[in-house]
């Protein structure tokens, strides 16, 4: 922590390099993050440039270095979401079920396909609390959603995963 | 086979995967874009209040010297270098008032100062047609600045001209349009430039080459427009006795050893060495100095390098020979300490 206080610190002060250092030291959360709430490589890409370059122009508004990665990964978010929301035109994901993978039963589902599919309302509460590592507070601190919001919204998330993965199951063993 | 759901759910919420090719790519081209863009924070950044306040002082046409203006330009001077404020309250700002029009741009050199340690210019430019302004995010100029003996002490100059100087004297510098008016055709250009080894030389008969005006639009176009502005540079304070106080070390067997402390009207300016290569350049990051009365001043940069299996540090501390200290103190933490008084 300290070390990453001290390059905030230096990041500020215009230090491009010890921005880039930081980003560095969190860019596995910030790939894993994206990864998981945009469909392709391209919009990962895009949308990771975006909220690094932005990050790095804002960084100003920063108010506690300690939470220089919750920070940087909020903005990225909300890059994704901006990119979501340019696509939705083109489709929307209502469901909060998992799609039909087709009707031949033997297409094989695997649980990270589901969490693929899933609600992007609960794909982020997931993402949030077990890759960007955020607790209930912080969430929905973040969402403006209320706490008991957020708690439902993962507990939710995990049943229709459960559900889904282990209704798959015989498929896959049938494909055996 | 899968019965262990949360097993499997917590090992794809936490795996590492690896990183495709394009993603890596493009990660790599943001960090470049990041360090591009520091170097050109760091050619720019402090002169923005400075500008302000220039531009106040010429439409109420009021003198420096006057206490009340003064205190006027302490808030609009504050960029955040406690040292040039110092500095600027004190006096020390140079009005040039040179002009020049070319290619519909009028280019005037307000206001300007200069020590060893830093340097700071502050442009107006005035468009004829501010239609070439419309959807404006920032404008910059291609500029030298040269000595009156004929060495080219700053160059700010991109890649793609070849430089004239040998670009030895500075260590980076910051710019920025404090006033970015389209409907008046009004700009505000500032540039702070510093030497971590305090070397820019005294400005005497000094002249300012500007070669081109960048405009530099929100869509990503850039507008050059090449011409030929020369604008003199003024300068008082050559008849004015040397402003700089030096400084030595108490204990001479420190293991910081300072070789240099030279406190200017901007800045003090120290070099000091330690015994060993010291690789990692966040060790010096919260160095600082401390002076009699507690207050504590740290560094925004500075200059390492190694000799002898020596590690040789230059920078400027925004505390100035007007602060008048006679004893401070410079601490490197996890280092150690060192004592330095007024010679």
């Amino acid at each position: 922590m300290g070390s990453l206080k001290k390059l905030v610190k230096k990041a500020k002060k215009g230090d491009g390099e010890a921005f880039v250092s930081l980003v560095k030291q969190y860019e596995d959360v910030l790939y894993r993050t994206a990864s998981k709430l945009l469909n392709n490589d391209e919009d990962v890409a895009d949308a990771m440039q975006d909220a690094i370059i932005s990050a790095y122009e804002k960084l100003h508004t920063l108010k506690n270095d300690e939470y220089f990665n919750t920070w940087i990964c909020k903005i990225l978010i909300n890059k994704c979401n901006s990119l979501l929301n340019k696509k939705k035109n083109l489709s929307v994901i209502n469901d909060h079920f998992l799609p039909e993978k087709g009707n031949d039963g033997f297409q094989k589902i695997e649980l990270e396909d589901a969490l693929n599919s899933l609600n992007e309302v609960y794909r982020l509460a997931l993402i949030l609390y077990y890759i960007v590592g955020l607790n209930i507070k912080e969430i929905s601190e973040f969402l403006k959603e209320p706490e008991g919001t957020i708690k439902s919204r993962l507990s939710r998330a995990k049943s229709i995963l459960r559900n889904n993965y282990y209704k798959n199951e015989g498929v896959m063993v049938y494909e055996k | 086979m899968k019965n262990s759901f949360e097993k499997e759910f917590n090992q794809i919420m936490s795996e590492e995967k690896e990183m495709p090719v394009k993603v890596r790519k493009s990660l790599d081209q943001s960090y470049d874009i990041i360090r591009a863009k520091s170097k050109k924070k760091k050619v720019n950044f402090i002169w923005k209040r400075v500008a302000t306040a220039a531009c106040a002082l010429i439409v109420t046409g009021v003198v420096l010297t006057n206490e009340h203006v003064m205190a006027s330009i302490n808030e609009f001077f504050n960029f955040g270098d406690k040292g040039i404020e110092q500095a600027i309250n004190n006096g020390f700002i140079q009005e040039s008032d040179s002009t020049i029009t070319d290619q519909g741009i009028k280019i005037t050199l307000d206001k300007h100062f200069s020590d060893a340690n830093k340097l700071g210019l502050n442009f107006h430019l005035a468009f004829e047609d501010p239609s070439i302004l419309n959807n404006v995010r920032e404008v910059s100029m291609d500029y030298r600045l040269k000595n009156g003996d004929g060495d080219y002490i700053y160059e700010f100059i991109p890649d793609t001209k070849p430089l004239k100087g040998d670009n030895r004297y500075t260590s980076g510098s910051e710019h920025q349009n404090p006033i970015l008016d389209i409907k008046t055709g009004e700009i505000q250009y500032d540039v702070l430039t510093d030497s971590n080894e305090g070397v820019i030389p005294s400005l005497r008969d000094a002249v300012i080459e500007v070669e081109s005006v960048n405009v530099f639009y929100n869509t990503g176009e850039i507008k050059k427009i090449d011409g030929n502005w020369k604008l003199s540079v003024a300068n008082k304070d050559n008849e004015k006795p040397d402003l700089t106080v030096q400084y030595a070390m108490k204990d001479q067997t420190s293991i910081i050893q300072v070789t240099k402390a030279n406190a200017n009207p901007t800045s003090l300016n120290l070099t000091f060495s330690l015994d060993g290569i010291y690789e990692n350049e966040n060790t010096f990051v919260d160095m600082k100095i401390v002076d009699e009365d507690g207050n504590e001043y740290g560094v925004t940069g500075f200059r390492k390098s190694t000799r002898n299996n020596k590690t040789i540090i230059s920078t400027n501390f925004p505390i100035t020979s007007y602060s008048e200290a006679n004893k401070l103190k410079l601490i490197v933490e996890g280092i150690g300490e060192v004592e330095l008084l007024k010679k």
